[in-house]
């Protein structure tokens, strides 16, 4: 038993946010939401405040000069978390921009204590004090300054057992030494940045005593919804710590599994690099609808091409539509060209959680970085070790596909020198034979395994991919320019017809 | 049938009617709609600033003036600066059959231009409980002109 006082945290229902808080809001506390205009910080509150005020919990809002109330009201509502059955009971705002206008900090201070004291409220809104700020620095009158107001503000509020939310407008450089933020408990900053078009939003928990938040910049998003805010995730020891799994995940491409010493294993990250039209998204959906027949759900996040493009492409594209349409295969489909990697981890985790999901491929890597906001390509590495950490760490075996464009004077795997991320790689190539283009494949890499070293010919016909034998008569296979091995009998095996499977 | 803003008027002329009791003359329906008015500010004015208010009914007021325009020549050729004796002296203007009319066009006015801005339920919310006698049913819409 202890005799510590135990502080309850309160559920935001922010998307997000009660992770990066560090579990939730301390109740009682006292809170600032800051950052430039525009950054979201006003829907942020009312977000926190319709989730949690209840008739029990009275919320009231009290605005400032600033953003009008008028307008206020008007554009908030547009926000499905604006319920209007909850003004009234649960929530009530006040407007004293006059007593700020008219009157002097002392007096606004006992205007918002007066109206805490007749109504009782557990959540108090202070939307912006930033403005009462700006008029504190214009009023010289020797009454109460800023941080007196917002320390007594404080004292007041907690005294009352409310927990308090102060908004306003800082620019990033101007408030790190403001007295003002010391007072706090707990400090959430919103950001945004313009980077070449593109407008990426991201909050930063500064501060909340008696708790451990998530540090760093996450990126939140907002939307018709309201704010979700996608964690910034930290790859810690259990992430870091691959899944030991004896298991072999199959392609059901037997000489393709036989190729990688008995399939995949469970757990690892498949790089699947090759030209254009190599097939490379053919292996991947292969891959999915094998997991599909050994009861290892699968998900396809496609950043290059639509999703209904792999139901229309032969071989199996009708199998595979019917997959995604009876709910069997999980489809993530984003082309916005804002997205952080966060924010695509956190709709992929949400999914392998919902579908049980033990396969996921990415398709392209090209087409992903692309769908990042400007500012994540930057470090496109160091995100997609992140993100292949934490879901290979829940046991995901991840198939990533990369275009390259053959050089035939070098041997590349992927232009994101993200190939040292990967467990698996198998590379796809033209080469030039008797006048004609030929596929080829080979296993270049399977982390703690033996695997072939082979280079094998292969078509993609109705049945899907099928390998043949491997091209030992040839060499410099990989210049692209092949010459047959002296005395040898050159020639080429047809790949054979692959049986179907159920 | 009858439009929305029609038994909107009606309603807030029947406040407006019950507020001037047994007394009679444009002068009565002045200090009613004064009284209409301040119910109006006291609840409106926290949610949506005294400035909100001021800027809403001065609209109200102006387009009412232009649906029920008072003959310039018979009254006084001061206008007032205040802004409710400006109503005042517009209402007293008017003749006594249409006062009660163009005081209920003003409120009904304001109520329309506030759901424009803040939506129905919002609206009807707060001015049931300005105006408990006249709006409970009221559905306040307006079309832009």
């Amino acid at each position: 038993m202890t005799d510590k006082v135990a502080i309850r945290q309160l559920p935001t229902s922010v998307t997000g946010l009660d992770q990066i808080l560090g579990g939730g809001l301390p109740e009682f506390s006292f809170n600032l939401i800051v950052g430039v205009p525009g950054s979201g910080k006003t829907t942020l509150a009312h977000q926190i405040m319709f989730g949690l005020a209840t008739p029990e919990r009275r919320a009231v809002y009290f605005t400032v000069v600033g953003e009008p109330p008028l307008k206020m009201l008007r554009y908030q509502q547009q926000y499905q978390f604006f319920d209007l059955d909850r003004v009234g009971d649960s929530i009530r705002f006040v407007s004293v921009g006059q007593d700020i206008v008219e009157g002097t900090l002392d007096q606004l201070l006992e205007r918002i204590t007066a109206e805490v004291e007749a109504t009782n409220p557990g959540l108090v809104f202070v939307d912006s004090f930033r403005t009462v700020a700006q008029v504190a620095e214009g009023s010289r009158d020797g009454g109460l300054n800023l941080q007196s107001f917002v320390q007594q503000l404080a004292i007041r509020l907690t005294g009352w057992e409310a927990t308090t939310f102060l908004i306003g407008e800082y620019q990033p450089n101007e408030a790190e030494h403001d007295p003002v933020f010391t007072v706090a408990d707990g400090l959430l900053w919103l950001h945004q940045s313009l980077d070449r078009n593109s407008m990426v939003r991201k909050i930063q928990v500064k501060k909340m005593r008696g708790q451990g938040p998530v540090p760093g910049l996450h990126t939140f998003r907002i939307t018709d919804g309201g704010i979700d805010v996608f964690p910034r995730v930290i790859v810690g020891p259990s992430e870091d710590a691959k899944l030991v799994s004896r298991k072999r995940l199959l392609l059901d491409i037997d000489e393709l599994d036989e190729m990688l010493g008995g399939g995949i294993p469970e757990g690892y990250s498949v790089l699947v690099a090759g030209p254009s039209g190599s097939g490379k998204s053919v292996l991947a959906t292969e891959f999915i609808m094998a997991g599909i027949r050994h009861d290892e759900p699968g998900i396809l996040a496609v950043f290059e091409k639509r999703p209904n493009e792999y139901s229309q492409t032969p071989p199996g594209g009708r199998k595979f539509g019917k997959m995604i349409q009876e709910g069997k295969v999980g489809v993530i489909h984003s082309r916005p060209l804002d997205l952080s990697i966060d924010e695509t981890l956190y709709e992929i985790v949400e999914q392998v959680e919902r579908l049980k999901a033990r396969r996921l491929v990415v398709d392209s890597l090209s087409g992903f970085e692309l769908a990042l906001a400007p500012t994540f390509r930057e470090d496109f590495r160091e995100s997609l070790y992140r993100m292949v950490a934490v879901l290979t760490g829940m046991g995901v075996t991840m198939m990533m596909t990369a275009e390259l464009e053959d050089t035939y004077t070098e041997l590349r795997f992927s232009p994101h020198g993200t190939a040292f991320l990967t467990d698996v790689i198998i590379m796809q190539r033209y080469i030039e034979l008797k006048g004609c283009l030929q596929r080829v494949i080979s296993v270049v890499k399977v982390r703690g395994s033996a695997h072939s070293k082979e280079i094998r010919a292969y078509e993609i016909n109705k049945t899907g991919i099928e390998i043949g034998a491997r091209l030992r008569d040839y060499n410099g296979l990989l210049t692209g320019h092949p010459h047959e091995s002296s005395g040898a009998a050159p020639s080429v095996r047809e790949p054979q017809t692959r049986k179907k499977r159920p | 049938m009858k439009s929305e803003s029609t038994v909107l008027r009606q309603r807030l002329a029947r406040v407006i009617t019950r507020r001037v009791g047994s007394t009679t003359g444009a002068g009565a329906v002045a200090a009613a709609a004064r009284l209409t008015h301040d119910d109006l500010v006291a609840v409106l004015d926290p949610l949506i600033s005294s400035a909100g208010v001021e800027a809403l009914w001065g609209r109200a007021f102006d387009l009412a003036q232009r649906e029920f325009p008072v003959d310039e020549r018979s009254g006084d050729d001061s206008t007032p600066d205040e802004p409710y004796a400006r109503m005042t002296v517009w209402l007293e203007g008017q003749a006594p059959s249409e006062a009660t009319d163009a005081a209920a066009a003003m409120f009904a006015t304001f109520a329309e231009l506030l759901t424009t801005l803040i939506g129905r339920s919002l609206t009807t919310r707060y001015l049931e409980k300005a105006w408990p006698d006249g709006f409970s049913d009221g559905r306040p819409t307006r079309k832009k002109a």
